[in-house]
C-alpha cells in the first residue's frame, strides 16, 4: 500500500473550440489543463488554489471522470481511472466524491432530502427500506442536520443547509475520497468557517482524504496539509501548506500572497502589482507562461519551459530562477 | 377513531387547495362538464344529431330546438353534445401521442448529443412543412376517418414538443444535480427519468394544453377543407367551418361551437397551468 491514494500524471483537458462550417483550418482549443502532475497521500486534505479559468475545478472534475481527459493517467488506490469502463467506473465512484460550489444548483429541487441522500444508496445496492431510512437519518445528523429535515425539499433550507445536505450526500458511500470544488465560496462568510470545520471534522471522523479547491488563499491555509497553485493550466508551486505561507518561491506565488487584503500600511506598500491579464488559455505564452507578467524575467523563462522540480524538502517550484 | 381524525386532516387539506387554487379547480370543473356532456349526449337529447328536416331550416333557438337549426334544420345544440365527443377524443389522442413521442424523443436528443443531430434534423424537416399542408398529405394517403385524423395531427404536432423538451434537457443537463448524480453512479437512463425529466415536466404541461387547443382547431380546418372526419359525423370544427356561410343570418350557428371551443380551452389552460404549480414543490405550499 503506497502512501499516495491519488497520483496524478500529466493530466491534460484541451477543449476544442467550434469549428466553423466548412472551415479547414485547424480547430483551436483551449488548453484548460495542460500536463498537470501531483500526488495525494492518504488522510490529508491538498489545497488546489488559483484565479478564476486557471484549470482547478477542470482538473478536480477530471479526477472524478465527470469531464474525461485529454491526456494523462490518474490513479486512485492503485487503479488507473482513465482506463475503466462505464461499470467499473460506477463500482469505482464509491470510493470518490464531489461537494460542489453552488448549493442552490447542486440539489435537485423536485427531490426531497430524503431522495437526494439515499440516491446513492439505491444506485449502489447499500442500503434499502428501513436500512435506508435509517442511514439517511444518521447522514443527516452526521452534517449538523435533524432527521425530520429528511421530508423536506431543497428550497426550504437556507445554502448553508444546502451545502450540508450536497455533504451528506457525497458522504452516503462512505467515500474514502472528497473533491471539494469551492464549497464555501457561495456561502456568507458567517457559514463559510462552520461548513469547514463541519469538513475537518468529517475527515478526523471519517479518515477521508480531501482536494480542496477553493481562490481564497485563507480557506486554503485554513484547511489544507500541502498547497499547490495553479497558473493558466499548469502547477507553478507545491509545497507543505507552513512552507508555502511562510516562504513562497514562485513569483507568481508570491504575488499571489501580496494580494491578500491587510490592514497594515506598511505591509500594503510591498505589494507586488502584476501588470496586464491572464494570458488567454487558447494561445498561452512560449516557455515559462507567466514570463508576460513577471517581473524577473530572463530569456529562459521566454524560450523553455520550466519543469515543476523538488528545490528541497517537498518543496515542488517550476521556475527557472528558483532552480 | 384515528382513521376519523384522518379523513377529517384530509378533507381540511382538500378544502385549503381549493380555496388557494380555486382556479384549477374551475378548469377542471369545465373540463369535467364538458367530458359529462360527451359521454351522456343520448341521455340530454333526443334529437338525432343527423336528422334532416329541411323545412325547419336555420331556425333561431326555441323551446323546441335550444341552439335552433342549422342549414339542413339540424339541431345546433344535440350536433353540440355530439361534436363533443369527437373533439375532446381528438384532442386528448393527439395530446397523448405527440406528447409521449415529443418528450422521448426531445429527452434524448438533449441528453445524448450524439443523437440530437439526427432526431433533430428529422424534426426540422417534419416542422419545414406548414401544419395543415402536412396533416392534410397524410389524411390524403391514409383516407378519411377519426383515427387517421388523430395520428396524421399527433405526427403534426410531435416536432414542437420534441423541440421543447429538447431545450429544456440541455439546460438541466447541464446542472451540478446532474453532474452530482453522474458523480454517484446514476446510470444516464435513470438520470433522464428521475432528475431530468422531472424539470421539464413545467414546458410539457404547457405545450400540452397549447396541443390541445390547436387540435381541436387543427380538426376543424381539416373538416373544412374536406380531408377530416367524415362529413356526417359531428364536430366542433365543422360546424363552425358550415356557419360561416351563414354568420349574419343565423348567428347561433356560430356561437355555440365557437362559445364551446374557447371554453374548452380556456378550462384546458386554467388546469394545466395549476397542474403545473402543483407539481412543482418550490410552489406547492403557496
Amino acid at each position: 500500500m503506497s502512501q499516495a491514494l491519488v497520483e496524478v500524471k500529466g493530466l491534460v483537458k484541451h477543449f476544442p473550440l467550434q469549428r466553423r462550417l466548412f472551415s479547414t483550418a485547424p480547430v483551436a482549443v483551449v488548453r484548460a489543463v495542460d500536463g498537470v502532475s501531483f500526488d495525494i497521500r492518504r488522510g490529508e486534505t491538498l489545497g488546489l488554489v488559483g484565479e478564476s479559468g486557471c484549470g482547478k475545478s477542470t482538473t478536480g472534475r477530471m479526477l472524478l471522470r465527470l469531464i474525461e481527459p485529454t491526456s494523462g493517467t490518474m490513479k486512485f488506490d492503485g487503479v488507473d481511472v482513465a482506463g475503466l469502463g462505464p461499470e467499473q467506473l460506477r463500482e469505482c465512484r464509491r470510493n470518490m466524491q464531489i461537494v460542489f460550489q453552488d448549493p442552490y444548483a447542486s440539489l435537485n429541487p423536485r427531490m426531497t432530502v430524503e431522495r437526494t441522500v439515499s440516491e446513492p444508496l439505491e444506485v449502489h445496492g447499500i442500503a434499502s427500506g428501513e436500512e435506508k431510512r435509517r442511514r439517511v437519518r444518521e447522514l443527516l445528523e452526521l452534517v449538523g442536520l435533524s432527521s425530520y429535515h429528511a421530508k423536506r425539499y431543497p428550497h426550504e433550507f437556507s445554502g448553508g443547509q444546502r451545502q450540508r445536505i450536497g455533504i451528506a450526500r457525497a458522504l452516503a458511500v462512505n467515500p474514502k475520497f472528497v473533491v471539494c470544488d469551492e464549497p464555501v465560496s457561495a456561502l456568507d462568510v458567517s457559514i463559510q468557517a462552520q461548513v469547514l470545520n463541519l469538513l475537518q471534522d468529517l475527515q478526523e471522523q471519517l479518515g477521508l482524504t480531501y482536494l480542496f479547491i477553493s481562490h481564497n488563499l485563507s480557506v486554503i491555509e485554513h484547511v489544507s496539509d500541502r498547497v499547490a497553485v495553479m497558473y493558466l493550466g499548469k502547477i507553478v508551486e507545491l509545497a507543505a501548506k507552513d512552507d508555502l505561507y511562510a516562504a513562497p518561491k514562485h513569483p507568481y506565488t508570491r504575488a499571489l500572497m501580496s494580494a491578500v487584503p491587510v490592514t497594515d500600511r506598511e505591509q500594503r506598500k510591498k505589494r507586488i502589482m502584476l501588470e496586464g491579464d491572464v494570458p488567454s488559455p487558447i494561445n498561452p505564452p512560449s516557455g515559462c507562461r507567466f514570463h508576460t507578467r513577471c517581473s524577473m524575467a530572463t530569456d529562459v523563462c521566454r524560450e523553455q519551459e520550466p519543469e515543476l522540480l523538488d528545490v528541497g524538502g517537498g518543496h515542488w517550484v517550476a521556475c527557472h530562477l528558483c532552480q | 377513531m384515528e382513521q376519523v381524525v384522518t379523513t377529517n386532516r384530509s378533507w381540511a387539506r382538500v378544502r385549503r387547495l381549493m380555496e388557494k387554487r380555486r382556479l384549477v379547480f374551475v378548469g377542471g370543473a369545465i373540463i369535467l362538464v364538458i367530458l359529462l356532456m360527451a359521454v351522456f349526449a343520448g341521455v340530454l337529447t333526443d334529437i338525432d344529431p343527423n336528422k334532416l328536416a329541411v323545412a325547419k331550416r336555420l331556425r333561431p333557438p326555441s323551446a323546441e330546438h335550444i341552439m335552433g337549426t342549422d342549414e339542413f334544420g339540424r339541431d345546433v345544440f344535440s350536433r353540440l353534445l355530439y361534436g363533443a365527443r369527437l373533439s375532446m377524443t381528438i384532442g386528448l389522442s393527439v395530446v397523448a401521442i405527440s406528447t409521449v413521442f415529443g418528450t422521448l424523443l426531445g429527452l434524448v436528443a438533449g441528453y445524448y448529443r450524439a443523437a440530437d443531430n439526427v432526431i433533430m434534423r428529422i424534426m426540422d424537416g417534419m416542422m419545414a412543412f406548414p401544419d395543415i399542408l402536412l396533416a392534410i398529405a397524410m389524411m390524403a394517403s391514409l383516407g378519411p376517418s377519426v383515427a387517421n385524423v388523430v395520428i396524421s395531427l399527433g405526427t403534426v404536432c410531435t416536432p414542437r414538443v420534441a423541440r421543447v423538451v429538447r431545450s429544456a434537457a440541455l439546460t438541466i443537463r447541464e446542472t451540478e444535480y446532474v453532474e452530482a448524480a453522474r458523480a454517484v453512479g446514476v446510470r444516464p437512463g435513470a438520470i433522464l427519468l428521475k432528475h431530468v425529466l422531472p424539470n421539464a415536466v413545467s414546458p410539457i404541461i404547457v405545450q400540452a394544453t397549447f396541443t390541445f387547443a390547436n387540435s381541436v382547431l387543427a380538426e376543424a380546418s381539416l373538416s373544412f377543407l374536406g380531408v377530416g372526419v367524415p362529413p356526417y359525423v359531428p364536430s366542433w370544427g365543422m360546424m363552425l367551418s358550415s356557419a360561416r356561410s351563414y354568420m349574419v343570418q343565423a348567428s347561433w350557428m356560430m356561437i355555440w361551437p365557437g362559445l364551446a371551443i374557447v371554453v374548452t380551452v380556456l378550462g384546458l389552460n386554467l388546469l394545466g397551468d395549476g397542474l403545473r404549480d402543483m407539481l412543482d414543490p418550490r410552489l406547492r405550499n403557496l
